[in-house]
């Protein structure tokens, strides 16, 4: 080790860890939307971008917040494992990143001052903020600091591995020895869909030239089996991967820190690998991949992960970093010991004879398990008093837990200091926070299994896909940046400035704001609809036609603009969307909607097939269904000119 | 001040110790040794402690810490506490200097009083760690000289996975007498294989079988060598996962089990003792399953234990380098290297 850190004298390891996933939980976002009506004190993090992260930072101020790095895996807490990775690799100096403002951060350094961590020689340094919303954020920040100079380990807090580091450090450089833009490897380890530690909901797809491991193409998602790869980028062989999950694990030369600075869209690891390989030509900058095979590596994304590494822990496919070894612990802390059945337990553990416990469970020091108890694939904290015939199966239970008799537990979470009234039934999918009770009927599944796939649905899209109204705490975002939007187009009309430096400055809010990429259509349409609104005070007591003439000027003024925002079905659809929105506010735009829409569709912004769809679908708003009826004749007209081009088709 | 900085040294020797334990990041149990023992030179060369209890004291109070920190690893508890024993022995030399002592008055009833001040004690421990490190470094070497005793001209030698010590003693008996080697590959880990192509290189003609083949080959076998990871206490061995079984086929063979091991090896406790001491490591299962096979791993359990015990009827003779010792006379060694607690 002494050895070790004279030799690194003047090159400094370090690595970025990333507390939490900037407001992404892995618990899911349905589990604290499920739980509101009881109160804040559930956990926690939204998916949704925005407003709502504010809104749930609101409430971990006044709930009994658990920083989700500091949740409970195997009776520790999930950030010691990357930790130990990160300091048995010798790596000197961790920045740890936290977006959850002071009091996340705070308990985060106290539980580093109070565990082993803070002997160690590595420096390690919190570093807290709430401004960043992002990934990207936060790189851009770490990097205005200054404080990253060399290469560096870039890893999320929810990895469990048990490879070293540094191995992959040295590839890396290797690769760069040969390759002097490749600013980025990533781990990913083959975990074959179906199995139990990999996501439902990943199905990233990877291609790399097989001699290089140059990652050619990536996607996240594969729809429907189909893997695009930019025609440049096709070489003699390539392999595709489909059966590796992202470790979580990134090796990153120093370049990319200014390439986050540089490039202010990126906003996460996925943005970054596209963005670098759709620039590769220009900025000559690559990606690998490095494909684990043995050893492992693993990140939890989501409650299934969650519970299937939880599994591996016990099963001891994360060696050494498994219950019994006592690392990252204080001297005193008490040392588990293996039984059979992968039954974790320590000396002072009081188990009744007749308890069924295993297999996979750990049970922490002083915890009394009474008669008749069983317990399957579960950790159990210190401290804790579990009553008669209670059946927990496929929980983590925090310390000084008190579970009345006859309950069961199943598929949930409970922290600290919880109490469990007698017979209560918890689970599945639950998270029970401190000291407060709740018991929840088994019915809820079905209900939530649906809800599950609807928002997994949600989530693949990340905005508003459906034309359900939005969700009330991420209107204030949307509307800032659409108000914005419209003041930067106003300005591009009247001052008549270049649409390119019109497109910088929309990118700009959209940046601003945090919205995605997504949410842009609908506010170009907003503001280039609304700019006579804005421009002639009394333009809705005008007359229709010089409604129109005005209109439709600024429609033909940026025509250009649309094309650049508007290349997908499902920005059109969002197109669609935004005009009935408008319509539905404004009174005067309704008769105009027809007109739009033909204009829209002759220079090709809208597919007649989507206008179908749209009038079609039947809409939540009131008011929708007579605005559809004023776009009849546009329909009409449509849908003969679709036949007639049927009808042409057949006839050649 | 220098000795102020020895101070500070042991601490953080002891530390980076206790880590490496916690988090299984170690190679083997001789480095451990090592580590143990030039961690306990800093600590007598510190000012930290004024009398031999003092020493003691510490010395029993590290041995459990490091205990605890690897629970399967006894190699630090033995030094420290074989080094307690010295302390003892060189205290009660110095006091006893210039009067006339018999070594039965040591072993009398009466309490002897550690917390006397002698000047010299310092050295004589120092002298007594320096012997005991280099009876560490020059350890597989020693047990190879005794080589030309035990192993005769043309003999059929069968080994375990890989040990150090007898990669040397049979590389030593070859270059007297012409021998061959069979080796048990030794699953899941496969040292065996390095060992193998270690002793081709020095022209031993050698086999490498399975595990399974064992039985069958070993009505040709002359004689077993293998190494261990511990001696325990009643002789018995705590040794690599498929020792056993394959003692077990020599029992029935009668085919003679000479165990190597450095004296760092022995150690005091018993194989089933109250506090469950001696305990195996059960490592990653991943080189006996394929973790990719997410059906079989969510239904089967699957254990990877790095340790079998062996009972002390199923060895021969072990060879230490103070000696060729048989099971029965663990005891006494025993006596003569840890105190009686």
């Amino acid at each position: 080790m002494g050895k070790g850190e004279v030799e690194e004298q003047e090159d400094v390891f370090q690595a970025i860890l990333l507390a939490d996933n900037f407001g992404v939980s892995i618990f899911g976002s349905e589990w604290a939307d499920k739980q509101n009506p009881g109160g804040n004190q559930f956990l926690d993090d939204d998916e949704d971008e925005g407003g709502a992260q504010n809104k749930s930072k609101e409430d971990e101020l006044e709930s009994g917040f658990t920083q989700e790095s500091l949740m409970h895996l195997g009776n520790r807490k999930l950030i010691d494992y990357a930790l130990e990775a990160l300091t048995v690799s010798g790596v000197q100096e961790i920045y740890i990143f936290c977006s959850t403002g002071i009091r996340g951060g705070d308990a985060l350094k106290a539980h580093i001052k109070d565990s082993r961590w803070s002997d160690l020689t590595v420096k390690i340094q919190v570093i807290c903020s709430e401004d960043c919303q992002s990934l990207g954020d936060a790189l851009r920040e770490l990097d205005a600091k200054g404080m990253i100079r060399n290469d560096f380990i870039m890893m999320a807090t929810a990895v469990i591995t048990n490879k070293g580091l540094k191995p992959w450090l040295e590839m890396h450089r290797a690769t760069m020895k040969n390759d002097k833009g490749a600013v980025m490897t990533l781990v990913h380890r083959v975990v074959p869909e179906g199995h139990r530690s990999r996501s439902t909901n990943s199905r990233t797809s990877v291609v790399v030239d097989a001699s290089t491991r140059k990652i050619l193409a990536y996607n996240e998602r594969v729809p429907d089996k189909r893997i695009k790869v930019p025609l440049a980028n096709i070489k003699e062989e390539m392999e595709v991967y489909l059966d590796t999950v992202d470790s979580g694990i990134a090796i990153c030369s120093s370049s990319v820190l200014p390439l986050f600075t540089d490039n202010f869209d990126f906003a996460n690891m996925v943005d970054f690998i596209k963005g670098i390989l759709m620039n590769e030509e220009i900025m000559g900058n690559t990606i690998y991949v490095h494909r684990l095979e043995k050893g492992y590596a693993n990140k939890i994304t989501d409650f299934d992960t969650y519970l299937g590494i939880s599994n591996d822990i016990m099963e001891r496919w994360t060696y050494p970093l498994v219950p019994d070894m006592p690392f990252g612990s204080n001297p005193d802390d008490s040392i588990y010991s293996m039984n059979l059945n992968f039954v974790y337990k320590v000396t002072d553990v009081v188990c009744a004879r007749n308890a069924m416990i295993g297999p996979n469970v750990i049970i922490g020091s002083k915890t009394k398990v009474q008669e008749g108890v069983q317990i399957r694939k579960s950790s159990i904290g210190n401290n804790c008093e579990i009553g008669k015939n209670v059946l927990i199966e496929h929980c983590q239970i925090g310390n000084n837990v008190k579970i009345g008799d006859g309950s069961k537990l199943c598929k949930s979470i409970v922290l600290d200091g919880s109490v469990i009234k007698a017979a209560s039934i918890v689970g599945p999918m639950i998270i029970l926070a401190e000291g407060q009770t709740c018991k929840i009927a088994i019915e809820d599944t079905f209900e939530k299994s649906d809800d599950e796939e609807e928002s997994d649905d949600e989530d693949d899209f990340k905005s508003e896909d459906s034309f359900a109204p939005e969700p009330d705490n991420q209107e204030s975002d949307t509307k800032r940046f659409c108000s914005e939007v419209l003041e930067s187009i106003l300005r591009a009309f009247t001052d008549n400035v270049d649409l390119d430096n019109l497109a910088v400055e929309i990118h700009g809010s959209r940046t601003a704001n945090f919205m995605y990429f997504d949410d842009v259509p609908n506010a170009v349409v907003k503001g280039i609809i609304g700019v006579p609104l804005k421009l002639y005070p009394d333009f809705e007591q005008m007359p229709p036609k010089t409604q129109w003439d005005k209109t439709s000027e600024v429609m033909v003024r940026f025509k250009k603009l649309m094309p650049q925002y508007v290349k997908t079905e499902k920005a059109q659809k969002t197109v669609l969307q935004a005009l009935e929105e408008h319509a539905l506010d404004n009174a005067y735009f309704r008769p105009l909607l027809m007109k739009v829409l033909h204009y829209y569709y002759d220079i090709d912004i809208l597919s007649q097939e989507m206008i179908l769809n749209w009038y079609k679908t039947p809409s939540a708003y009131k008011g929708a269904a007579e605005l559809r009826k004023m776009v009849e004749k546009l329909i009409e007209w449509l849908e003969t000119a679709s036949e007639e081009s049927d009808s042409e088709e057949d006839d050649e | 001040m220098a000795n102020a900085s020895k101070e500070s040294q042991y601490i953080i020797l002891l530390q980076q110790l206790e880590i490496s334990l916690k988090r299984g990041r170690y190679v083997r149990s001789h480095e451990l040794a090592t580590r143990t023992l030039r961690l306990a030179e800093k600590y007598v060369q510190s000012d930290s402690w004024k009398n031999a209890e003092e020493v003691m004291q510490w010395l029993e109070n590290t041995a459990d810490r490091l205990t605890k920190a690897a629970v399967s690893e006894s190699a630090p508890s033995n030094v420290l506490k074989r080094l307690i024993k010295t302390v003892q022995e060189d205290f009660m030399t110095r006091k006893n200097q210039g009067r006339m002592h018999t070594i039965s008055r040591l072993d009398s009833d009466t309490k002897v009083d550690y917390s006397e001040e002698l000047p010299d004690l310092r050295s004589d421990i120092l002298g007594a760690i320096l012997d005991l490190s280099s009876e560490l470094e020059n350890g597989a070497e020693s047990i190879a000289e005794d080589a030309e005793k035990h192993i005769n001209a043309n003999e059929v030698i069968m080994t375990i996975g890989r040990s150090r010590t007898v990669e040397a003693f049979l590389k030593r008996a070859a270059k007297i007498n012409k021998l061959e080697v069979i080796i048990v590959k030794c699953g899941p880990f496969y040292q065996g294989k390095d060992l193998a192509k270690s002793l081709t290189k020095s022209k031993i003609k050698t086999t490498l079988i399975n595990d399974t083949a064992a039985f069958s080959m070993m009505s040709r076998v002359d004689k077993i060598v293998i190494g261990t990871h511990t001696v325990l206490a009643n002789g018995g061995l705590k040794a690599i996962a498929g020792c056993h079984q394959i003692l077990l086929t020599a029992k029935y063979f009668n085919v003679p089990v000479l165990v190597l091991a450095a004296s760092y090896k022995l150690s005091p406790e018993y194989p089933f003792s109250a506090e469950m001491k001696i305990t195996n490591r059960f490592v990653s299962p991943e080189e006996l399953i394929d973790y990719k096979d997410g059906d079989m791993i969510d239904n089967v359990q699957v254990y990877a234990p790095v340790f079998d015990y062996v009972p002390p009827e199923l060895v021969s003779l072990f060879i230490f380098n103070m000696g060729s010792h048989a099971p029965s006379y663990i005891h006494r060694l025993l006596h003569d290297t840890y105190t009686q607690t």
